[in-house]
């Protein structure tokens, strides 16, 4: 594992490196006021690694999550993530990217209260499938997911409502819906941020679980470093800048 | 996958959706029943029109007339034996009508049709729409006499039935409340002593109905209105047709508030009668046999309150009535015997002053069968109209004619071609000197009933997809066909040496009847788009109202929106989910507003006639229009414009909100706070 703050890679990306960024730039624009997120990032994850990042608010954490699991783009630098670079994707394979090669977990959970647990983590396949390929799927699709939610102790709550749910428990619905597709790299976004220390911790496992059985590439961000410390490898922003 | 599963299990869950279905629901169901009762509207107006006239009209074009008629009509049904089906000469003209049993001043002016019976009943549905020979194949302005005696007993036994309705009837009280306030002093007091002079027995009977009354009646009535309660009694008293007829009669000019001094001599004699028939009728309902008027009771069994053999106690109870209630300047009110058959009328129901009908619809008549009426009219046949040309001659009603369109029921006396024919100076004329015909005889019209076997063999032709897709030529008009073949051989008749003379001058033009009432079928095909526009127009509330509603949700499901997104949802995705969504609002509410509005339409007058007993509001005034019932017709092809325009208008409205969806950027959407 190497990184490289603030410098740009020129040296292609490594075969083995899941997610690969180069001299990233962000500016956000809020009115007449211009405010550099992201401030030249770059840095290569290998595949099957658990990369923590903290950094105070406003560091550019989310920020760089987002880009990488191309939500959004950036002004300047490349993403290259399992040995594409997002520039050159067309719009409807950075979809099919974000469907089927990443998961997102987010600090509010996100899931959709008309839905219920089973509804919320089978949406996520549904993306992926044709209403005749999921109509053909259907049983296995469902059945898939209520494996995984019985794996991550949420077998009796399929039917329940997110409001029926603790904190804790949605939040392993959200990892379960950034799973369903078995996806190259799992972007969380503060995963225990909204969580007492005893449930978030609990959620750390299930994802360092996730990350040890199942080989994904897990980049997490936290503010909170004794969560940090459990990951592989720590990365700190300050500023828009990684730093050691 | 995700988008239609999305999108209704956001329409299961989402309120708000629920009332842009409705919204589109009540729009729909406006556009089905104001469409519906529109095309009703339109529809009864084209068979009313229809009615009137024969399929194709051959005229003059000049009031002078067509000559040789009877020879082109033999000449179109030898020529054209697969198309027309038969044909009938047809006179119309205009003229002043008087009923001398209403008042002497009694006067107004009508058409005048001459037609032949019943020929002419094969030419139209004139025939259905006669109210005491409409049961009979072949009607006459002869009818057997002992059919026309059953059907005005029928008749008027109803109208009695009804004159306990009237007496509810807030609105007719109104009118004669206030024609009582407008009497003379003088009068209203001779009214009191007439009201005072009635039998202890009379004011019996009065009494009871009196009590019967409604309280606010009552108080509306009391001390007030004896002219109403006279009139209500001379109903009641009664339910003997050889009374009633005159009865009826009174209580009409009494409704008039015309020649009062007159109604007050006649009503004199008639108090008598009416005791007479107390007595009888006491004595009947003693045996049991009062109620009702045998119907088909010819055998005359002697019960002293149905007559002995009809027509015997008819002619001599109408007799002693004639002579009782006699005028200076006609027999009376009822003639009997009936003028002779040449000398009879058919009048349409809905001359005013003949009938009145109330709120709900129900048709009181103030004249009938036996009543005597006087035409007078300028002979427009005549080839100079110079000097004192009128003619002034007496009819009897035989029958009422309906055809549901209230200018032309309101407005036209049917009397027999051949009278009209020869008062209106269209018959022949001979010469003097050579005792030859110097002119033929002459109508007005030619009216021709097309074969239905050919007009719908014709109507399928043009109606199959190859002619609608415009692959195959559109045949042309049945009828319109028909009327170019007529006109050929007007024009063969007319320039044949054996006629041309008598067509001198003579124009000759056939053409459908479509044609000749494209004015009045016309505007109310406008009116009817007309409306249909208004309401579309309305409508289109539904489409800001579904926009504000969706803006509203994927404002609300902005964070989803950014979820969805995260997963993979493309923008298109995300689109399709709230248009597919605004989609469904609209195929809901439009199979719901279909539905409602379908039995809306259905049970129309018994909802109308519901609002108006329990509030006393009435939308559709039956005193205004000549159909009994608000006409509906729900059309199929409607239903499914208004269902598609409704997905249409979901769709437009959830455009824009689909549209800012689409464009949500996924990080800003899940920051969306």
């Amino acid at each position: 594992m190497r990184f490289t703050i603030g410098k740009k890679i020129n040296n292609p990306a490594p075969t083995n490196a899941a997610v690969v960024v180069r001299d990233l730039h962000k500016t956000y624009h809020l009115g007449k006021t211009t405010l550099p997120v992201l401030r030249g990032v770059s840095l290569s994850v290998r595949k099957g690694q658990f990369v923590a990042m903290v950094g105070a608010s406003g560091s550019g954490k989310s920020t760089l999550l987002h880009l990488i699991g191309l939500l959004d783009k950036p002004d300047e630098g490349e993403i290259t993530l399992d040995s594409r670079a997002a520039a050159t994707l067309s719009s409807g394979q950075r979809h099919r990217m974000r469907c089927r090669d990443i998961g997102f977990v987010f600090q509010f959970y996100h899931l959709l209260s008309e839905l219920n647990v089973l509804e919320n983590v089978a949406l996520a396949a549904m993306v992926d499938h044709s209403t005749l390929g999921w109509l053909a799927q259907r049983g296995q699709q469902r059945k898939r997911a209520a494996t995984l939610l019985d794996r991550l102790g949420l077998g009796g709550r399929l039917s329940h409502k997110p409001k029926e749910l603790s904190g804790g428990e949605r939040q392993r619905v959200a990892i379960a819906r950034a799973l369903i597709n078995q996806p190259k790299i799992l972007l969380a976004d503060e995963p225990t941020g909204n969580l007492d220390s005893n449930t978030g911790r609990q959620i750390l496992d299930v994802l360092r679980k996730t990350n040890r059985e199942l080989g994904q590439t897990i980049l997490m961000v936290t503010h909170d470093a004794t969560i940090a410390e459990q990951a592989d490898h720590v990365l700190h922003l300050l500023d828009g800048r990684l730093v050691e | 996958m995700y988008k239609l599963f999305l999108c209704f299990r956001y329409l299961r869950r989402r309120f708000a959706a629920w009332a842009a279905v409705i919204a589109v629901a009540l729009c729909v169901f406006m556009l089905v029943v104001s469409i519906s009762v529109m095309d009703g509207f339109v529809s009864k107006i084209e068979v009313a029109a229809k009615g009137l006239y024969g399929d194709v009209v051959v005229d003059g074009k000049s009031l002078d007339g067509l000559p040789y008629y009877d020879e082109l009509i033999a000449e179109i049904k030898r020529q054209l034996p697969d198309k027309v089906e038969d044909a009938s000469p047809f006179i119309l003209t205009y003229g002043l009508l008087e009923a001398p049993f209403f008042s002497a001043n009694s006067r107004q002016t009508v058409q005048i049709a001459g037609i032949r019976l019943p020929e002419h009943t094969r030419i139209s549905a004139f025939g259905q729409g006669l109210t005491y020979q409409g049961d009979i194949d072949q009607p006459t302005f002869d009818p057997p006499l002992e059919h026309l005696l059953e059907n005005i007993r029928r008749q008027i036994h109803q109208t009695d039935r009804l004159a306990r309705d009237v007496a509810r009837d807030k609105g007719l009280y109104d009118r004669l409340e206030n024609a009582w306030k407008q009497l003379p002093p003088p009068q209203r007091d001779r009214f009191e002593d007439a009201w005072g002079s009635l039998s202890p027995e009379q004011n019996d009977r009065l009494g009871t109905v009196w009590r019967k009354q409604p309280p606010e009646q009552r108080d509306r009535l009391e001390g007030r209105s004896a002219i109403v309660i006279y009139a209500l009694f001379s109903y009641l008293g009664s339910p003997d047709p050889n009374v009633t007829i005159p009865l009826r009669n009174l209580y009409t000019a009494a409704f008039q508030q015309r020649d009062m001094e007159e109604i007050l001599v006649r009503a004199k004699p008639y108090q008598a009668q009416m005791a007479e028939l107390e007595r009888q009728i006491n004595q009947a309902i003693a045996d049991g046999t009062a109620d009702e008027p045998a119907e088909g009771d010819a055998s005359g069994n002697d019960d002293g309150l149905t007559v002995k053999t009809k027509e015997d106690a008819l002619r001599e109870q109408l007799n002693r009535l004639t002579e009782m209630a006699g005028s200076d300047r006609y027999a009376g009110d009822v003639s009997f015997p009936f003028q002779p058959p040449g000398r009879r009328a058919i009048v349409g129901l809905g001359l005013p002053g003949f009938i009145f009908r109330t709120e709900d619809g129900t048709v009181v008549r103030m004249a009938g069968p036996g009543n005597d009426i006087v035409l007078t009219l300028i002979p427009f046949g005549e080839k100079s109209l110079t000097g004192n040309l009128l003619v002034r001659d007496v009819f009897t009603i035989i029958d009422e004619s309906r055809t549901d369109v209230s200018t032309v029921d309101a407005n036209t006396v049917y009397l027999p071609f051949e009278t009209l024919q020869k008062i209106n100076k269209m018959g022949p004329q001979i010469d003097d000197e050579t005792g030859r015909i110097a002119r033929p005889a002459r109508t007005s019209q030619i009216h021709v009933k097309v074969r239905p076997a050919f007009a719908q063999a014709r109507e399928r032709a043009n109606s199959r997809l190859a002619v609608r897709l415009g692959m195959e030529p559109r045949l042309r008009d049945a009828l319109d066909e028909v009327a170019a073949d007529i006109q050929r051989i007007g024009m063969e008749l007319r320039n044949d040496p054996r006629y041309a003379a008598g067509f001198a001058g003579t124009e000759l033009r056939a053409s459908s009847w479509r044609e000749r009432q494209r004015f009045l079928v016309g505007q109310i095909q406008s009116q009817r788009t007309l409306v249909v526009i208004m309401f579309a127009v309305i409508s289109s509330v539904a489409v800001v109202l579904i926009f504000v509603i969706f803006y509203m949700i994927v404002l609300q499901k902005t964070k989803d929106i950014g979820v969805i997104k995260s997963l993979g949802g493309s923008s298109m995705g995300v689109a399709s989910i709230f248009l597919g969504y605004g989609g469904a609002t609209g195929l809901i509410g439009a199979v719901l507003g279909i539905l409602g509005g379908w039995q809306f339409v259905k049970h129309i007058n018994a909802i109308h006639d519901w609002v108006g007993r329990t509030y006393g509001f009435h939308v559709w005034n039956r005193e205004w229009f000549m159909f009994d019932e608000i006409p509906a017709q729900v059309d199929a092809s409607s239903l499914l414009s208004i269902a598609v325009g409704a997905i249409i208008a979901g769709l437009l409205g959830s455009l824009i909100p689909a549209i800012i969806a689409s464009h949500m950027q996924p990080v800003r959407a899940l920051r969306y706070e």
